[in-house]
């Protein structure tokens, strides 16, 4: 067994391309990225205010969406071929997802880019959470269309190598890997049903001018649908390079396949009927379904700790293999040098902090102190911004030598890399929950706190500002080291073997599990039911209180259907006491 | 040097945050530290590490 290469060339070619096409995606959000928080800072302002969801909606798109997505088609394409050791179907079918992917990003890209033109009317100031009161040209949805079925047919492509491989190993186990790809992949069929509508039946039309309004509750109901599952989407890939690599990396073993099951099960019918956390604070919701919901999302914290466990005791074992001993001396074994490794070990490290800060989110009554504050960029930068951007970098650097054949370019500024991204967002992490809890909103191009009193609870406003921009600076530094580090690598004319392309089998493998966790229709079955119980009655009560397309149903505010609910409950227990 | 480079450098990582999250803590508890106090105990703790790093491995052979 070699490399990845060595065995796969054809898709090595396409792997190699999504993960390149994701870099050049990384490289503009980034740059958005820092443009941003340099001009809310007021450290440095070259772009007008006016234009400034122009810049957070590209840096939202190209970062959360094209460059996680891009990266998770390739690590996932990595996994199905490696784990059934065969490959894929039909090489122009996959070409072609990956051709539907790519023209998909670039006219939704352009289209947000367009924005900071003047002299042409197209824009798509949306923000990465692109419901309605906010409209964009129908570019920018057409171009979302065309990525998400690109996403459809990669997902019936590794559907079809597994269905392949099932017709000559029936009675086999499915790998683990392709397990993962498979769960996750029926998590976005089931989260991406609502986008779908959302688009096609709404905003499309109602950008085309075909219809003159739409209900913005319904079409920010039906985002969050679709808008926390996609977190999973992008988390999912950094999961499995924590189940797969970071074991290998240690020097061990998975520590137990079936709980690996379980958890990818649980995230696929958990993450999707809990969308409506995100929607506290939207009136014209009731608040018991938001109860439900929170109920459902304190559940997902299961897997996550599942997670934590059994891929610290991966990693533990590794350092024993590798002569580790005591309670914690054992850490001192762990191969810190090697940037995939470490790198993988701080984002998992962070994405503790951002599941913690994530408890807080989804709390209904804690959620209103820190709803639409910087609060919130502050968790999700520590989730999706280090738990999975920091992982998809540190795995590139075992992965892309596997695609390439090519020798890393430079391994200490890799280290060096992986350890400045942590830093950077230590200190931009730190300020944006320190600014969240003391009201500072996100989402918002100058706030000002000069010229009157504003105590901040701890130093001052501008040195949150101050922490914040260093932040973003480290962060941009380590995001150009990184861009360096995979360019020179890809034109690197050194070739050398970049190791073995071989997922260790685990300490406990599929067959100390039941089958039943291979049932997909099972699961897919419960999923639905689970998403039909949580969404029926809110988006019932919202189509009949709004209508379809807004402007029906009954009068706001809906504190008067309370008031009605009170007096009917107050009269029956009086009637009760007579 | 008693540890790797690669094990000084990730030292000195991990323990920025920790500092910078115990100012906040501090603060929380009501020990205030300002912005030069942090830089200054994070320059010291930085040194003290860097200091203990270089230092020559124990030599072994003495005791026995």
């Amino acid at each position: 067994m070699g490399a990845y290469i060595d065995h796969f060339p054809r898709e090595a070619k396409l792997i190699r391309s999504a993960f390149y096409t994701s870099f050049i995606m990384l490289a503009l959000g980034g740059i958005f990225g820092v443009i941003q928080t340099l001009h809310r800072t007021d450290v440095v302002r070259f772009i007008d205010s006016a234009d400034y969801y122009t810049v957070l909606t590209a840096h939202g798109v190209f970062m959360v969406i094209a460059f996680t997505i891009f990266f998770l088609v390739g690590m996932f394409t990595w996994a199905v071929t490696t784990s059934l050791e065969r490959p894929l179907e039909d090489m122009s079918f996959s070409w072609l997802w990956f051709l539907m992917m790519t023209v998909g990003a670039v006219i939704t890209g352009v289209t947000i880019l367009l924005g900071f033109v003047e002299s042409v009317d197209v824009s798509a100031d949306v923000l990465f959470t692109f419901y309605a009161p906010l409209q964009a040209h129908p570019l920018f949805y057409i171009g979302l269309v065309l990525f998400v079925i690109g996403t459809w047919l990669a997902g019936a492509d590794w559907f079809r190598s597994w269905w392949a491989w099932k017709r000559e190993n029936p009675d086999e186990r499915i790998p683990l890997p392709t397990f993962m790809v498979l769960t996750t992949m029926i998590m976005w069929y089931i989260a991406t049903l609502a986008i779908a509508v959302s688009i096609l039946a709404f905003l499309l039309p109602w950008s085309l001018g075909i219809f003159d309004h739409v209900n913005p509750l319904l079409t920010r109901t039906l985002f969050w649908f679709f808008g926390h599952p996609i977190v999973y989407f992008w988390l999912m890939p950094a999961y499995m390079m924590w189940y797969l690599l970071l074991p290998k990396f240690a020097g061990g073993r998975l520590f137990s396949d079936p709980l690996a099951r379980v958890v990818f099960i649980l995230f696929l019918l958990l993450s999707t009927p809990v969308g409506i956390h995100h929607q506290y604070m939207d009136p014209g919701i009731a608040e018991g379904f938001k109860f439900i919901v929170m109920t459902n999302t304190m559940f997902l914290l299961l897997p996550s700790f599942l997670t934590a466990f059994t891929v610290v005791a991966s990693i533990e074992h590794g350092a024993r293999q590798r002569g580790g001993d005591g309670y914690f001396s054992w850490l001192k074994s762990l191969p810190w040098r090697e940037p995939a490794f470490t790198g993988m070990a701080l984002a998992g490290l962070m994405f503790a902090a951002g599941g913690f800060s994530g408890m807080i989110n989804a709390g209904m009554n804690i959620n209103y102190l820190v709803h639409n504050t910087l609060w919130v960029p502050g968790h999700f930068h520590l989730t999706v911004g280090t738990a999975v951007a920091l992982s998809f970098m540190a795995g590139s650097y075992w992965l892309i030598p596997q695609m390439t054949g090519r020798r890393l370019a430079s391994k200490p500024i890799a280290l060096l890399q992986v350890v400045l991204w942590f830093v950077g967002m230590t200190f931009m992490a730190n300020s944006m929950h320190r600014s969240g809890l003391i009201g500072i909103p996100r989402r918002t191009a100058e706030p000002q706190y000069q010229g009157f009193e504003f105590e901040a609870a701890l130093g001052s406003v501008s040195e949150l500002n101050a922490q914040l921009a260093i932040g973003a600076t480290l962060l941009f530094l380590s995001l150009t080291l990184f861009l360096w580090n995979m360019l020179i690598t890809a034109f690197n004319k050194s070739a050398e073997s970049p190791g073995e392309n071989v997922i260790p089998t685990p300490l406990s493998g599929p067959d100390d599990s039941p089958a039943v966790l291979d049932n997909m229709k099972l699961w897919t079955a419960i999923a639905v039911v689970l998403v039909i119980l949580a969404y029926t009655l809110p988006l019932a009560s919202i189509v009949s209180r709004g209508g379809l397309l807004g402007r029906g149903g009954d009068a706001f505010p809906v504190s008067i259907d309370y008031l009605a609910l009170f007096a009917q409950v107050a009269l029956e227990s009086a009637a009760g006491l007579v | 040097m008693r540890i790797s480079r690669s094990g000084l450098l990730i030292l000195i990582g991990i323990l920025i945050p920790v500092i910078v999250e115990l100012r906040t803590l501090f603060d929380m508890l009501g020990i205030e530290i300002s912005v030069a106090g942090t830089l200054l105990i994070g320059v010291l703790a930085i040194g003290v590490i860097v200091f203990w790093a270089t230092l020559p491995e124990p030599d072994d052979s003495d005791a026995a």
